[in-house]
């Protein structure tokens, strides 16, 4: 009987087409709550109201709310994951070194499993990226995982700063250069795509400047470029540059080509040669969101270490334990823990890779990644302490809302393609170029190159 | 299953006989003016190609032409919303061309030619025209094939020697799809909306200049617009809307979100998952036109049985999917958001089945009726003259031998234009391949993923069969003959060949079953996969 | 800088370095020996042989349960002796292990550890050969000793693993092999296995485009294809014996059939690697017609047939554990399940990663198999003794026991907690430093000098 109810649920998500605007009241009791930004508080109570964290104390009460128990059980903040490519349907727009025109955002696919599997190991926000194929990659979009909306703009994180991805070193330099012949094919090239793209930014807005203050109508107004429109939002400061980037050397090239056209705001991605140079990254205020422990699937990966985040911790460095895939989103508290095999980071630190972190690279830290009155009501529970390995998620909460709750029915699907068989199984490959989205969408360049 | 029994249906169209009179008189037939009246038994006069006269028991002028259609059923000749019917299917490109700066492409390599007419593609012979006009189609607006912006619709009446004789309204639209180029920008749906951003804007900045050009040109320089840019400045001034093809819901959702910030008028167009953005096309005013295609039904007794009980439910899933495509009819003509019904995929022997299948799942026929008459009459701003049996308006009636929307209802004539086609309606058996005249010339199309791939077959009788002279667009000067030739008694055909590309021997083994004038089938490539085929007569010039 | 140079002598191609750039090295170099901690941590120390005291230890025998305050003595290479306030009088070495764990090594059931250096770069990748049948490739020939995964792996207290060649059909000869050792001899374990990809009904990744029908005609074309292979090698065992019995060998030449002699006279395991529910159940039917010895791998469906497998009485490596479910409507923790719900149905379960430098990552998908229904207890067997009964090799490996090759490690700690560090580790006797390109480097860098200034 309950059964039937369970797998009826999906229909009833499909049919109430909860929205995204919708928030809840949820009053989660006598957990041991681990604020992030206030140390670990036993036997406490969140109250959410409206999908706001409004109350943080001992035995509250309440009426009109849910009561969730979590006697026993671990309240943490939900958890963010600032590199991803789940919840849109195109990743790559590899056909030039500079897509900053396009914006993923414009692509996402609310329906897609992976969505619910993330919440189902307690993530509540993903940061949807463009991939790696193009130097300037496109605009990414950070999102919140409301499992059940229809609407692709109620998945976006409205209000949260705007980023865009740039990429170093093997993946521009194989989709163009050698892939095309055209430049980049070294990381001399990579350099010039950055700055040839700023230089004429600038010249861009300079044009229409002039034009703008010549309010005759005399002149002709200039072309509307939306590369160059977004190129000068970045000398503006309006967008957080987020850049996928593995060698040292490479990651001091970009700082110096921001430091000389007055950009700051950058979170290096994956970067893992950046604990090479930590004390360089942290001193240019820099950003970092690495692998917990991947390496050695291509050459500029060969000379990492496990302990990339440990070192850019004590560095100053604040940095953020990522997914970039599928899989590894499942269980990224798993992954931050890993930092206690490779490092020495306390419970705090650890966790902070996987929440306030993130939400920091992200800018949105004054809206979620910690428990605090008047933060957004976005809270994973756990059986155990989360940077265990006997840790389960059991439940997780978005603006109030539970989106995950570990008795649902096995088949969480949304969107049913008609058309296809009612089961397929399909086997994943082992290795990580085809588990790795970050090319998603480049293969259609290289398919006469063989 | 041993004897399938299929309607053959001829045209027997009495157009090229000389003809002393153009008024024709329908007598007695049970007459449906509109959507929303009652039949009610009438007679209809016909003259100059325009109904002059409907009401009971009219006297039959003299020189008018009596047909008699008593106990048979007549209807407004029925407007496709959105179509290609009239535009030849474009010859498919076997290479992408390479271009030197792949972010940088000339915009008629990208797919970006809203500049592009229906005038310079449509072709008064092709076969689609008689072939939807056989269904009951007298008018239909027609989209352009391409990629992201193939061009601007027109309307065209499915009857005159050429364009400017079947012409309604031109330009009335310009056709949009999410769909890239190949390995050059826009190559992602991303890609697209990012370029529809910049068109749109220039677009609008051209437009601002030419204004203020035109009110004072001293001291200022001549507009000079690329023809995309150009073109665009009517859908920036809203002269034009945008048929937007949207089947799936994420897509329409996108399509949405690019009108909402642009403002352009659009029309959803091609929409299968329409009912999940229902109150935000209300609320942006863009109209929906109802795909015809539908998911494949499941036959749940045949498939239910070797299954697991896991599995069924999720079969019973996949069934609730397919009948949500089936209610997309009746929710959105209830909520009166549709704009006509779209027939860009259906294929034409499923249109009437896919009507029935919407009804059954609860859309009313007069709402079903109003899709092919009243709706695209209006939104195509035609309603003046079509849409409707009324005096004054273009006859276009369709007769059939039964109420239109029941199982084995028979469509008798067509009348476009005041021109009457006649269809012989009997029942016959279905004919072997021996009997069907399949000799002559074909051309076929596969589908490759990303890509088509054409040619020719010469089909010759032979002593024992038949033999196939095979030419494909990807080896040009090749024919490959194939004697080796399977045939059954369903009108069904296997052969293979080999082909060899680059030193590489491939085996296409290829089974297609053909229906009059059009085959249908698949072509194996061992290791490589099976790729849908499918073909067509050439019509030899009348 | 010094990993740079190791860089430059990676790439044989590049014959000329810059001569300045070669005086920079060596400047830096003479610069960088005056602080010797950072020129030693350069350089993963010897392993060192000498008859060890493990002392006042936790001892998790998993054949004999949990022994507290328990000595254990190494000696030639081996667990000579495990009991309370040991004394042998010919121990050289002794470690005081009071609060600490001995556990036996973990080993991973399936990897291309050492058989691929950077993924990515296609020439040091050695485990696919060209060839749908050729069985006579061996693994061991491929494994470089000195891969830098090796380390990084077995640091974890992975001390063994499975190397397995991937391909077609039949892609080669697996062999299980110790994680230390500077020739594949000095790894091998004594085990080698025939790998036979199962024809298969999946569809491989979200990019395969293959229709339905296709895949059906392929995997029965592949079907057929074994059937074929294996009628001809009753042919050839019935040459061979007769051969043998007049005291000759066939003399001409079959490597593949040579090979897989051995697997059709059930001498030698065969590896049969299936995933999907379907594959798996003809997989056990061939098993049963062929009466082959066997061991299912791969097995990611096993949960939705575990009984089938467990009535045919065949073993399963199973994993990676951490992956994601291969249908959109499972369960989402499915594979995270499915060593525990085959385990449940009877069924002996071994694990493996599937990988290549993250083979170090095996005892944390054991944790969540554990977390997920295993338990730790069994899930401790499916890294030992499970894996070492199902290649035969229990007698030497996969628990603490007198007698057995001295694959050990102790930790502070339960092993599957990413808190956990592992102390020591011993592989044949030999004493490992807990050492690895990634604890190198970490040495180096944690402290970088010089930091931000010249």
């Amino acid at each position: 009987m309950t059964k039937s109810i369970y797998i009826l649920l999906p229909f009833l998500l499909y049919i109430l087409q909860l929205s995204g605007q919708d928030t809840g009241d949820i009053l989660i009791k006598n957990g041991t709550v681990i604020t992030i930004t206030d140390g670990v508080l036993p036997h406490t109570d969140v109250l959410i109201r409206n999908g706001k964290i409004t109350k943080i104390g001992q035995d509250l009460k309440e009426n009109n709310v849910r009561i969730i128990d979590a006697s026993d059980q671990y309240v943490m903040p939900g958890i963010i994951d600032a590199h991803s490519h789940i919840g849109i349907e195109n990743v790559n727009e590899a056909s030039d070194p500079n897509t900053a025109n396009v914006n993923v955002g414009d692509a996402i696919d609310p329906f897609t499993i992976t969505i619910y599997r993330a919440l189902a190991g307690g993530v509540t926000t993903s940061h949807a990226m463009h991939g790696s194929a193009n130097a300037i990659g496109g605009q990414c979009q950070t999102i919140k995982h409301r499992w059940g909306v229809t609407d692709p703009q109620e998945m976006k994180m409205s209000g949260a700063p705007r980023t865009i991805k740039f990429a170093l070193g093997e993946n521009p330099m194989r989709v163009h250069g050698e892939g095309r012949h055209i430049v980049p094919r070294t990381r001399m090239g990579v350099e010039q795509i950055f700055r040839e793209a700023f230089a004429k930014a600038r010249d861009y807005t300079a044009k229409w400047d002039k034009y703008n203050n010549n309010p005759s109508g005399a002149l002709e107004p200039p072309q509307y470029d939306l590369k160059m429109e977004t190129m000068a939002d970045i000398l503006n400061g309006e967008i957080i540059i987020h850049c996928h980037s593995y060698r040292a050397d490479e990651i001091l090239m970009l700082m110096n080509v921001l430091e000389d056209f007055g950009v700051d705001k950058i979170c290096f991605q994956h970067v893992n040669e950046g604990f090479k140079v930590a004390p360089e990254l942290a001193a240019f205020g820099a950003r970092a969101s690495v692998f917990a422990d991947w390496w050695a699937y291509k050459f500029e990966v060969y000379y990492s270490t496990a302990y990339n985040a440990t070192i850019l911790t004590r560095n100053g460095v604040i940095t953020s334990i990522n997914s970039d895939s599928r899989e590894l989103i499942r269980h990224l508290y798993h992954e931050a823990a890993k930092t206690q095999r490779y490092g020495d980071l306390t419970d705090n630190e650890a966790l902070r890779l996987i929440t306030l972190n993130p939400a920091i690279q992200l800018g949105i830290e004054d809206r979620v990644g910690s428990i605090e009155v008047g933060k957004e009501g976005d809270i994973a529970i756990f059986n155990k302490h989360p940077l265990s390995i006997y840790a389960v998620p059991q439940m997780t909460i978005v603006d109030g809302i539970v989106r995950f709750d570990i008795h649902d029915a096995d088949d969480m699907r949304i969107d049913i393609d008609p058309e296809e068989k009612i089961s397929t199984f399909i086997e994943e490959s082992s290795d990580h170029t085809s588990g790795d989205r970050c090319l998603q969408d480049v293969y259609q360049y290289f398919s006469d190159h063989k | 299953m041993s004897i399938i029994l299929l309607y053959w249906i001829s045209s027997i169209s009495g157009q090229d006989l000389p003809s002393v009179s153009d008024a024709y008189f329908f007598k007695g037939a049970i007459v449906t003016t509109q959507p929303n009246a009652s039949p009610q038994v009438l007679d209809i006069l016909v003259r100059e190609g325009l109904i002059k006269a409907i009401g009971v028991g009219l006297t039959p002028p003299v020189d008018a032409h009596i047909i008699k259609v008593d106990s048979l059923y007549i209807y407004p000749g029925f407007i496709a919303a959105a179509s290609h019917i009239g535009v030849p299917k474009p010859k498919p490109n076997t290479e992408t061309p390479r271009v030197k700066r792949p972010g940088y492409p000339p915009n008629h390599i990208a797919g970006i030619t809203p500049e592009q007419t229906i005038e310079k593609t449509y072709s008064a012979k092709e076969g689609s025209i008689k072939q939807y006009r056989k269904l009951g189609f007298t008018m239909a607006h027609v989209m352009p094939y391409g990629k992201m912006l193939p061009g601007q619709t027109s309307v065209i009446s499915l009857n005159g020697k050429d364009f400017n004789q079947a012409v309604i309204t031109e330009n009335f639209g310009q056709y949009a799809q999410l769909s890239g180029a190949r390995r050059m920008f826009p190559s992602t749906k991303i890609g697209v909306i990012a370029k529809w951003r910049e068109l749109y804007r220039n677009a609008t900045l051209t437009k601002k200049h030419t204004q203020a050009y035109r009110s004072n040109p001293q001291g200022k320089r001549r507009p000079n617009p690329d023809e995309a840019t150009a073109a665009l400045i009517n859908v920036v001034e809203h002269k034009q809307p945008v048929f937007f093809h949207t089947e799936k819901h994420l897509d329409l959702q996108r399509a949405l979100q690019l009108q909402k910030e642009l403002g352009f008028h659009m029309v959803a167009t091609e929409t299968m998952q329409g009912v999940m953005s229902i109150s935000k096309a209300k609320i942006q005013g863009v109209p929906i036109l109802i795909s015809l295609k539908l998911p494949k039904e499941v036959k749940s007794s045949k498939d239910s049985l070797k299954i697991s009980a896991a599995d069924k439910n999720l079969l019973k899933r996949k069934q609730a999917s397919i009948s949500e495509y089936e209610k997309e009819g009746m929710e959105i003509t209830q909520e009166n958001q549709a704009g006509g019904f779209s027939l860009l995929k259906v294929k034409p022997d499923n249109i009437y089945k896919n009507i029935r299948r919407m009804i059954k799942s609860g859309m009313s026929d007069q709402n079903a009726l109003a899709q092919l008459t009243t709706e695209p009459a209006k939104l195509l701003k035609i309603d003046r003259i079509t849409g409707t049996i009324a005096k004054g308006k273009i006859a276009n009636l369709v007769v059939s031998t039964k109420p239109i929307f029941e199982e084995k209802t028979k469509i008798k004539m067509v009348m476009v234009d005041g021109h009457i086609h006649k269809y012989e309606t009997k029942e016959k058996k279905k004919k072997s391949s021996e009997d069907v005249d399949i000799a002559g010339d074909w051309t076929y199309t596969v589908e490759v993923p990303g890509m088509e791939v054409g040619g020719t077959i010469k089909i010759t009788k032979a002593d024992e069969g038949y033999n196939l002279a095979i030419t494909n667009s990807a080896m040009p000067g090749q024919t490959h003959e194939v004697s080796n030739i399977t045939t059954d008694k369903n009108g069904s055909m296997s052969y293979a060949y080999d082909i060899n590309m680059d030193g590489i021997t491939l085996n296409l083994q290829t089974e297609i079953t053909f229906d009059k004038d059009t085959f249908e089938g698949t072509v194996s490539l061992p290791d490589f996969g099976t790729f849908p085929m499918t073909g067509s007569k050439v019509e030899t010039p009348e | 800088m010094i990993c740079e140079v190791v860089q430059d002598a990676l790439l044989p191609l590049q014959t000329t370095i810059n001569k300045k750039m070669k005086y920079r090295y060596t400047l830096l170099i003479a610069l960088m020996s005056l602080c010797l901690t950072a020129l030693d941590s350069q350089q993963i120390q010897k392993a060192s042989k000498t008859n060890v005291l493990l002392t006042n230890a936790t001892v998790h025998t998993i054949t004999n349960g949990v022994m507290e305050g328990t000595d254990v003595f190494i000696k030639d290479g081996i667990i000579a002796d495990i009991g309370k306030s040991l004394s042998p009088s010919d121990h050289l070495h002794k470690i005081d292990c009071s609060a600490l764990h001995i556990y036996p090594g973990f080993m991973d059931g399936g990897t291309q550890l050492g058989m691929s250096e950077v993924g990515a770069v296609s020439l040091t990748n050695d485990y696919n050969e060209i060839g749908d049948m050729i069985p006579h490739m061996k693994a061991l020939t491929a494994v470089n000793p000195n891969a830098v995964a090796i380390p990084v792996t077995r640091v974890n207290g992975v001390t063994n693993a499975m190397v397995v060649p991937s391909g077609g059909l039949f892609p080669g000869t697996a062999a299980f092999i110790n994680l230390h050792g500077y020739t594949p001899q000095q790894m091998a374990s004594g085990f080698e296995g025939i790998v036979l990809n199962f024809p298969s009904s999946s569809h491989f990744g979200r990019w395969d485009r293959r229709s339905e029908e296709d895949i059906k005609k392929e995997q029965k074309k592949a079907m057929k294809k074994l059937n074929d292979i294996w009628s001809e090698l009753a042919l050839y065992h019935k040459i061979d014996s007769s051969a043998q019995r007049s005291g000759t060998t066939i003399k001409s030449y079959e490597p593949e059939m040579k090979a897989l002699l051995p697997a059709y006279r059930g001498e030698m395991t065969i590896l049969i690697h299936t995933n999907k529910d379907k594959d798996i159940l003809s997989a056990l039917q061939w098993i049963k017609k062929t009466g082959v010895k066997a061991i299912l791998v791969g097995v990611s469906e096993g949960y939705r047939i575990a009984d089938s497998i467990a009535q045919a009485n065949v073993p399963v490596i199973t994993g990676p554990v951490q992956s994601v479910p291969g249908r959109g409507a499972a369960r989402y923790d499915v594979a995270y399940r499915n060593a525990s719900i085959l385990h449940n149905a009877g069924v002996k379960v071994a694990l493996r990663t599937n990988d290549s430098e993250n083979v170090r990552n095996l005892p944390f998908h054991a944790g969540f198999a554990a977390t997920y229904g295993l338990g730790v207890e069994e899930a401790l067997k499916t890294l030992t003794i499970n894996l070492a009964e199902m290649l035969g090799i229990a007698d030497r490996y996969g628990s603490i026991e007198q007698g057995k090759v001295a694959n050990l490690f102790v930790s502070d700690g339960d092993p599957f907690e990413m808190k956990t560090r592992i102390k020591h580790l011993f592989i044949n006797g030999w004493n490992i430093p807990i050492e690895s390109r990634h604890t190198l480097l970490y040495n180096e860098f944690l402290e970088r000098s010089p930091g931000l200034k010249k």
